[in-house]
Order: structure tokens, then sequence, then C-alpha cells
């Protein structure tokens, strides 16, 4: 019963504060903004008992990736979005709500055609660290050893492209 | 009433289309960048549900690389962000047309 009731809850925040940084046209508030549905998923996967995922997405979107995108924002000092706007860019956004609506109902279509029946299960699968990391470092280790090349990458890749003209 | 599997592919196909109404219609290089976080959380959200409805640890191992992709895409986006604003004095995403035909 809580569980339905905080699900409720989460959904409505996620899906509104979502709604907020896709509207607001002051970037820094919808940065923040997006900071409450990183927390509201955070909680999601806490529901569905995914506490490793849990921790490592609070860990790595509000402590990570929208620190960075503040200090972004503040590094260009934008106050608001000031961009002019024409009829066409009226009539386009018009079309993108459209498409967007029209995409929502088809994931959901989608969603009950192809319905995957849930398992009936006696103990749910709790992402517990053990659990995660026993797997991780087994079945999925070249995988994991990969995402280091990757990172690698992108650290030297953000560097040539921040950097000054040598 | 018990939440089930649809509930969470529900919130996940929201969050989805809410972020590519923001990618369709942002024009600030930054909000675009945002929006695709939006995305590919959506995305994160409905592996992690499929995860514990079907009891396989699976999806929540995707998420995890799901997430590194991501946090790589946000630095190099960032720093292209920023490369452009330096070229242009500006993150406005119609201004960056120098490719452009």
């Amino acid at each position: 019963m809580i569980e339905t009731l905080f699900f409720y809850f989460f959904a409505a925040a996620a899906v509104l504060s979502a709604l907020y940084v896709v509207i607001s046209n002051q970037p820094a508030r919808a940065a923040l903004a997006l900071l409450v549905t990183m927390f509201c998923l955070g909680g999601f996967y806490v529901l569905l008992r995914a506490f490793f995922i849990a921790v490592v997405h609070i860990l790595v979107y509000a402590g990570a990736v929208l620190v960075m995108f503040l200090f972004v924002l503040m590094l260009l000092g934008l106050k608001h979005e000031d961009f002019q706007k024409n009829l066409r860019q009226e009539i386009m956004q018009i079309v993108a709500a459209g498409t967007s609506l029209l995409l929502f109902i088809q994931i959901i279509l989608i969603s009950q055609v192809f319905w995957i029946k849930p398992k009936e299960i006696a103990e749910r699968a709790v992402g517990s660290i053990e659990v995660i990391g026993q797997v991780l470092f087994t079945q999925y280790l070249l995988p994991f050893e990969i995402t280091s090349i990757l990172l690698l990458v992108g650290i030297v890749g953000a560097v040539v492209l921040a950097k000054k003209e040598a | 009433m018990q939440i089930g599997l649809h509930h969470y592919l529900t919130v996940s196909a929201l969050l989805f289309s809410i972020g590519v109404y923001g990618v369709l219609t942002r024009r600030n290089v930054l909000l675009i960048l945002l929006s695709i976080e939006i995305i590919l959380n959506a995305a994160n959200l409905s592996f992690v549900a499929f995860s514990y409805y079907l009891g396989d640890l699976k999806g929540q191992i995707f998420v995890f690389f799901t997430m590194v992709v991501a946090a790589c895409e946000v630095t190099l986006g960032l720093a292209i962000a920023i490369l452009l604003f330096r070229n242009t004095n500006s993150v406005d995403a119609f201004k960056a047309d120098l490719l452009k035909w």
C-alpha cells in the first residue's frame, strides 16, 4: 500500500519536473528541475529493489552530471533564453508537441501488443552491491573493462575539444 | 492496487516523449543535452522495471553501462557547447550552421 503511494508520488513529481525542464526558459532552473527528476528516478529504483543502481544513479547524475551542467551554465553566463521567435517556430513547436504525443501513444500501444507477462516469482531479484558485483566481474567482465577505455577516450576528447588553440 | 510493470512503462514512455519534445523545441544546446538526459533515463527506468518484473539482473547491468555512456556523452557534449560558444558567442543551435551548405 505504502509502495503504491510512493510510486504515484514519484511518478507525478518526475513527470512534472521533466515537463518543467523542457518548458522553463531559464537554463539554471531547468537544470535544477532535472535534479528533482533524477531523485524521483532514484526513488523508483529503490522501489524496484535496484539499490546499487539507485545509489550510482544519484552519485552520477546529481553528483557529477548536473554539477557539470551548472558549472558550464555559469561559465557561459546565460541569464535566460532570449532567442527571438517567429511564426515558423511557433508552428514547429506545435508539430513537435504532436509528434511526441503520437510517440507516447505509439509506445503504449506497442507495449500492449507485445505484452510481456511478469513472471510470478517467490523471491524478487534484489540488485544489491554483492549480487551486481558478482555478475559484473564474471559474466560481464570484458564489457566492464571496455567502459574504462570509453571513459578514457571521453576524457581525452573533452580536453582536446575544450582546450584553447595551441 | 498493486503497482505492475505497465505502470512503470507508462511513466517511462511519458518521460521519453517529454524528452523528445524538449530536443525538438529547444534552441539552447545545453538544454537539448538536458532533454537527451531525460530520454536516456526513461530507457533506464524501463530496463530496471523489466529487470524486476522478469526476475533477471541483466537489465540492471545494462543500466550501469548506459550510465557510463551517458556520462561520456555529457562530457563531450558540454565540451562541444563551450567550443560553439567560443566560436559563435552564443549557444543557439540555429547559429551552428558552419557545416550547412
